[in-house]
């Protein structure tokens, strides 16, 4: 028998903050939502209510074309020589 | 005082004004900060075309040199101004045509904040939100 795995509830960052107006200049909580080729995070892994994520995208989009964040990324390969 | 009637106390317009056609935008922009005198031109024509339109100026900041996320124009870094104001909607459309006509301008842009303008109109909203935000806030941390 397949045991089912609970689901955590998520919930909504910016909503719990109570955030009216997500700014594209706070590039810090922003890179929160990139992943590490600095694309926009889905939001069924940041659990990111609709409403934000669309207000979030859009802030995203306006830092990349004031050179705030990057347009793409690539990420840090570690590789070791024995 | 309120949250929300502290924010709307800055503002430099009143909610009739709004109602006449008076809006918010908010615009930064990179100037070129390979020469000092790049800045200083730039600087002085932004301000004198505020001026000269009567925009009223919320908040006014020279951010100064930061590097860029990734090379604009092979330069990776520039001056960056942010400025905040309240006027008529045809000010931001000469000031698009102005940016593209200065060369010392790397980068711009302009954004409507119409969640401003809607916190003077209707502030009650606001703090309607506000309240059921941090009621939720509690009860969950009692469940805790």
């Amino acid at each position: 028998m397949v045991r089912k795995r609970k689901k955590r509830s998520k919930v909504c960052e910016f909503c719990k903050n109570g955030v009216f107006y997500i700014d594209y200049k706070d590039t810090d909580t922003l890179s929160k939502y990139l992943n590490e080729r600095g694309k926009i995070e889905p939001r069924r892994k940041t659990g990111v209510c609709t409403k934000h994520q669309r207000q979030l995208a859009r802030a995203i989009k306006r830092a990349r074309i004031i050179g705030l964040l990057p347009f793409v990324k690539t990420p840090v390969i570690k590789i070791s020589f024995k | 005082m309120n949250e929300i009637e502290a924010i709307i106390k800055n503002f430099p317009v009143s909610a009739e004004e709004v109602e006449d056609g008076i809006r918010a935008y908010e615009t930064m922009f990179i100037i070129n900060s390979s020469k000092q005198e790049n800045i200083d031109r730039a600087l002085e024509w932004f301000e004198n075309f505020l001026n000269l339109r009567k925009v009223k100026v919320e908040k006014f900041e020279k951010i100064g040199l930061k590097n860029f996320a990734y090379p604009i124009k092979h330069m990776n870094q520039g001056y960056y101004v942010l400025c905040e104001f309240w006027s008529e909607p045809n000010v931001p459309a000469d000031l698009e045509d102005q940016f593209k006509l200065r060369q010392e301008i790397l980068r711009f842009l302009i954004i409507r904040r119409d969640d401003k303008e809607e916190m003077l109109l209707n502030p009650k909203k606001f703090e309607k939100k506000l309240k059921s935000k941090k009621q939720k806030n509690r009860k969950e941390e009692g469940e805790e």
